[in-house]
């Protein structure tokens, strides 16, 4: 928990992944067998083995905002990095990667452009122009509940790590890839498919959820154990993938959910058509309030996913 | 250079249809490069220092946006379709050119506000709703023109006062003359990498010929040269936009490789330039070229133009002196 703590709280907007990066190589370094970061930032984590080339993976990068434009107050004007909704962000309190805090706020009634808020750093004058920031707030526990910022990316970040730890020897030859800039499109994910070219791949990832008042009626719920990905906005998921995940939970005594994304997109969607094409599929943790300061999921379905994801990489695709 | 970019703008070469405008760019770049070539797509290349271990990509596109011939009704009158974001706004009065059997001149027209009903006057004109004469009717067009033919904007090219410059497709032709610029200088200097330039096709329709030109290169690094928004009356509050004058923008975002666009901006001695923020997609090659095959590191450097995608876009040659030397420096101190 400690470890999922540290990742949630690092900063690491899209583009700038830096601090989450640096966490994981400390945590996967004594278990991997060669580590490298590519040039977009990606970090490639390689447990060696003589069988098919698996690639796993779950994104670093958490919702931000870039700084566009500085008045001659110190109020600083931005751009969302991924798709921050404005609502998500007024009232909330930013901390820029040098540390700094400043508070989103908006004096319209309606913030349905981001060009409706600014962001007051309680100092001004430190912030410059491209800087970018990011949700801040603290990790919370609550029984099986867990709320904070980022939880939607470093969740997968968790579970690739726990999975990679459990390996004694691998049969296949695993690339644990934890990527970049997921939130404008899965760029990293892509590239890093193109390096490896990789004969199966799952993702790690985040699945919205409306389970509350007033929510939309998607299916999904938190504490009703991870999901499989069926499809979203880039893929419609192997079924070879499906299918080892569904027998992996049933195995596992775990239980699962459906995820079908109309509009998210997916690292696995952009690595199925890299080079000559990958098995590909999905893992998704149900988030409610998904990308904003304070995202909530359960821990059934964080470690029900690892404990799947251990099973498939144990018993091979 | 004023007449190099008068020239480069008087040529026509919309998304697709490249071929007459590649072939004259070529002939430059073999003035300059050690060897050039084409590929499948209609990129044109050239090389300095080739063989040298690292390989840099300086980039540019050569195409511009215009349109196509989509039919052609009874009495002569042709209607059209978009290639890349024409804004139709601009479109009544144009004076254009269907590249067909011949180069066959003609004009887009407008309804009289004579014949206008009130609110009609307050719409906008409508792509599907305009049309270009040429004066012949539709047998004398049989045999000359025909569908799918491209189209581009027929105007002159016409220096403002102060060292300005306004045409069609100074979107990008100024960022092949940077190309142009960069290769004259830097095929005298002894740098640590080959150098490529490619001056890409189809970026007006989705980035393509750049995606297909840096695979095939496959660089250690690249900079792709754009043209970005200046400010006039028609800016707003929160747009990004740069004082024509003011040197080049060099961007930074997500897009952009921190370590390639750090050395651009510490080698630029006393070039003027301003940073554009880009949160995302920059709409420029720099976002296709970023992600081909396990990822190119890129830098974006962009010349400010006025009124962009227009028959009278706007430039100061200045800003093109800035780019290309802000680029000079960086290659000239050492990137690899």
């Amino acid at each position: 928990m400690e470890l999922l703590k540290k990742l949630a709280e690092a900063n690491a907007p899209s583009g700038s992944e830096e601090n989450v990066r640096k966490i994981i190589s400390e945590e996967a370094g004594k278990y991997a067998d060669d580590i490298t970061v590519d040039t977009l930032g990606n970090l490639i984590v390689r447990k060696k083995g003589p069988g098919k080339r698996i690639m796993l993976t779950a994104h670093m990068d958490e919702p931000g905002v870039i700084a566009t434009v500085i008045d001659d107050k110190g109020f600083v004007y931005f751009s969302p990095l991924g798709s921050v909704k404005p609502g998500a962000l007024h009232g909330s309190k930013m901390v820029f990667l040098d540390g700094s805090i400043g508070i989103a706020a908006s004096k319209a009634e309606k913030y349905e452009k981001t060009s409706d808020l600014y962001i007051d750093p309680l100092k001004k004058n430190t912030v410059s122009l491209g800087d970018s920031a990011v949700f801040a707030t603290c990790f919370e526990v609550c029984g099986s509940i867990i709320s904070g910022k980022a939880i939607s990316s470093r969740a997968g970040c968790y579970i690739l790590l726990q999975t990679l730890k459990s390996i004694q020897s691998s049969n296949n030859d695993l690339y644990f890839v934890f990527t970049v800039q997921h939130l404008l499109g899965s760029r990293g994910a892509g590239i890093a498919a193109s390096r490896i070219n990789p004969g199966y791949a799952i993702s790690i990832g985040a699945a919205p959820c409306d389970d509350v008042p007033g929510g939309a009626k998607l299916p999904l719920k938190i504490g009703e154990g991870p999901s499989v990905k069926i499809m979203d906005n880039t893929i419609i998921c192997h079924p070879v993938i499906k299918r080892r995940i569904i027998e992996a939970a049933k195995a596992e005594n775990i239980k699962i959910q459906y995820e079908i994304s109309e509009k998210e997109g997916s690292d696995s969607g952009a690595i199925h058509l890299r080079g000559a094409g990958a098995v590909s599929g999905a893992i998704s943790i149900p988030i409610r309030y998904y990308n904003t300061a304070f995202e909530i999921a359960d821990l059934y379905d964080v470690n029900g996913a690892a404990a799947i994801l251990k099973k498939i990489i144990a018993e091979g695709i | 250079m004023l007449r190099e970019l008068i020239d480069l703008c008087g040529l026509a070469g919309i998304s697709g249809f490249e071929y007459g405008i590649s072939k004259h760019i070529q002939e430059i770049f073999g003035l300059h490069c050690e060897d050039t070539e084409t590929d499948p797509a209609g990129n044109v290349i050239g090389i300095i220092g080739k063989g040298r271990e690292k390989k840099i990509l300086i980039e540019a596109h050569l195409d511009e946006i215009g349109l196509m011939v989509k039919s052609i009704d009874q009495n002569g009158f042709v209607s059209f379709v978009c290639v890349g974001g024409v804004n139709a706004s601009v479109l009544p009065s144009a004076e254009v050119y269907i590249h067909g059997k011949e180069r066959i001149y003609g004009v887009i027209g407008a309804r009289p506000p004579h014949l206008q009903s009130e609110e009609e006057s307050k719409n906008k004109y409508k792509i599907e709703d305009m049309y270009i004469d040429t004066g012949f009717s539709k047998d004398e067009l049989e045999g000359l023109i025909q569908i799918g033919d491209p189209v581009s904007f027929a105007c002159e090219p016409a220096a403002l006062l102060g060292d300005k410059l306004s045409s069609k497709s100074i979107d990008n032709r100024a960022g092949v003359l940077c190309l142009i610029n960069c290769m004259k200088r830097l095929k005298t200097k002894n740098t640590d990498c080959e150098i490529v330039f490619l001056a890409a096709v189809q970026e007006e329709v989705g980035l393509r010929g750049a995606k297909i030109g840096a695979y095939n290169i496959n660089p250690d690094w690249a900079i792709i040269i754009d043209v970005t928004h200046a400010i006039t009356p028609y800016t707003k509050d929160g747009d990004i936009a740069f004082e024509l004058g003011s040197g080049a923008a060099v961007a930074v975002g997500p897009g952009m490789h921190p370590f390639i666009t750090g050395k651009i901006m510490e080698s630029a001695k006393n070039i003027p330039y301003s940073l554009e923020v880009t949160p995302g997609n920059s709409g420029t090659d720099a976002w296709a070229i970023q992600t081909t095959k396990s990822g190119i590191g890129c830098a974006l450097v962009s010349i400010p133009l006025k009124y962009m995608h227009s028959q009278v876009e706007t430039v100061c040659m200045s800003d093109i002196n800035a780019v290309s030397d802000i680029i000079c420096y960086a290659v000239e101190g050492g990137i690899c």
